[in-house]
């Protein structure tokens, strides 16, 4: 989705003075929307943070969500558990505000803030992976590590798009609802013309699921954390689907204390490790092979 | 040839007398058929917010498929809500239909169609529709019972009221 259709997607939900804002900036430009119940709005782009004059009320927050879910805010219930709603063009709405847990079904009751994250695809910052990735025709694992907002997410769906255009048959894991931003089950961000996504579902349940009925020659996911993940890793590259996934660290050394993983690393499970910078998203400062010797 | 006005307008007056008469009785006839499309509209509008996952509008338009006022009515309130999304349904019903024929058990609905979780949403269509159902009927009763008798006193008082002005 392209700036001028991002714009005509939530100009109706918007009140006029983030509108006149918006009009004023860059496509690419705008990274999030902020805003609080009777708190000035904030727009936040890549290099600034903008107050505005405008405080939404509460009840104009939960208009405004209503609106932006396209009233659909009911039948989303398990989204908004979570603290989100998927947007068309995989923009993202995050919520935050009182949660209640009537018979041990976690629900935001009320909205007090919502963070309006504009996504922004960056198609070609795999480029540097690919060679590593697709070798002879043959895929190859690989580990992506780097710390929270290193562009680990946005690699991976630029990865899956370059694999899926190369007629290699790409299987998602989306357990976040982060890497395909689906809407009702169908992928918001471009991820080219091989790609299956299974949204919504645990890594645990996942891994057999896709196996099983899809038959990848990759599967893709997003930040590997407890054993039971890495074991669902495992036994999927041992039944000859390649994985890429991306998982918290700053280093192969840093990632390798941690038992569930060293586990992994010492079965040699992925075939390349990939480490990001923690301070320029999406730059790749350094690549291993398959016993950790630096590529 | 001139005509002399007296018997012109005698027979004027009976025709207006009988349009009375049958307009009251297609106003009640017309009250019932809404009423009664509405109580098929309500449950089926349920069962999709229940079981589609789908947004409003479209479950709206899915439901009013037919070419009768409540559809269209509903098509209405479901293309507004998209262009203007900060609208609440309530409101635009209200913009839409300002003389609510089920005394405002349709607006309120619309209101509760706001807000509120799935459960609530659904129990305000419930509601409606149980209230809907029992107008239906009375008012299918009330239009059987005085239809025929509006358009046999129009039809009489008009024919009466000719001869007694000839």
């Amino acid at each position: 989705m392209n700036w001028q259709e991002t714009k005509d997607l939530l100009f109706p939900c918007l009140p006029e003075e983030i509108r006149v804002e918006m009009d004023l900036l860059m496509p690419g430009e705008l990274r999030e929307i902020r805003l609080r119940a009777d708190r000035p709005a904030q727009l936040v782009t890549c290099d600034r943070t903008a107050t505005l004059g405008w405080q939404p009320s509460q009840e104009a927050l939960e208009t405004l969500v209503e609106a932006l879910s396209g009233h659909s805010l009911y039948a989303r219930s398990d989204e908004t558990a979570q603290g989100y709603i998927t947007l068309p063009g995989g923009h993202r709405c995050g919520l935050c505000g009182r949660v209640i847990s009537p018979e041990g079904q976690r629900r935001l009751s009320r909205i007090g803030s919502v963070c309006l994250r504009i996504a922004a695809p960056w198609p070609g910052c795999a480029d540097v992976l690919l060679p590593h990735l697709l070798e002879d025709g043959v895929v190859r694992s690989m580990l992506i590590i780097g710390p929270c907002g290193s562009g680990k997410t946005t690699l991976l769906r630029d990865a899956a798009r370059q694999l899926s255009e190369s007629c290699v048959q790409v299987a998602m894991i989306d357990e976040r609802g982060e890497l395909a931003a689906c809407l009702q089950g169908v992928p918001q961000m471009d991820l080219g013309p091989s790609a299956d996504v299974l949204d919504n579902c645990p890594k645990r349940d996942a891994f057999p699921w896709l196996i099983r009925s899809l038959s990848p020659q990759a599967i893709i996911t997003d930040e590997l954390s407890g054993p039971e993940d890495f074991a669902c890793v495992s036994d999927a590259v041992f039944s000859g689907a390649a994985v890429i996934a991306s998982i918290h660290g700053v280093s192969l050394q840093d990632v390798a204390r941690r038992p569930a993983a060293a586990a992994l690393l010492s079965q040699r499970v992925f075939d390349r490790y990939a480490v990001l910078d923690s301070h320029q998203p999406g730059q790749i400062i350094a690549l291993y092979d398959k016993n950790g010797g630096p590529l | 040839m001139n005509v002399a006005p007296g018997p012109l307008l005698a027979v004027f007056a009976g025709l207006m007398c009988a349009l009375a008469g049958f307009r009251q009785s297609f106003s009640l006839e017309s009250r019932s058929r809404s009423l009664f499309r509405w109580s098929e509209l309500l449950p089926h509008l349920l069962l999709v917010m229940q079981e589609s996952g789908l947004s409003l509008p479209q479950a709206l338009r899915l439901c009013a498929t037919e070419d009768k006022s409540p559809d269209k009515l509903l098509r209405d309130v479901a293309f507004h809500l998209e262009q203007e999304p900060l609208l609440s349904p309530g409101a635009l019903f209200e913009r839409l239909c300002p003389r609510d024929e089920s005394g405002g058990v349709l607006t309120r609905m619309m209101m509760r169609l706001g807000s509120g979780t799935m459960h609530q949403r659904c129990q305000a269509v419930e509601q409606a529709t149980r209230e809907i159902t029992l107008m239906a009927q009375s008012a299918r009763d009330k239009a059987r019972k005085d239809a025929s008798l509006w358009r046999t006193l129009g039809l009489t008082g008009g024919i009466c009221l000719t001869l007694l002005l000839l």
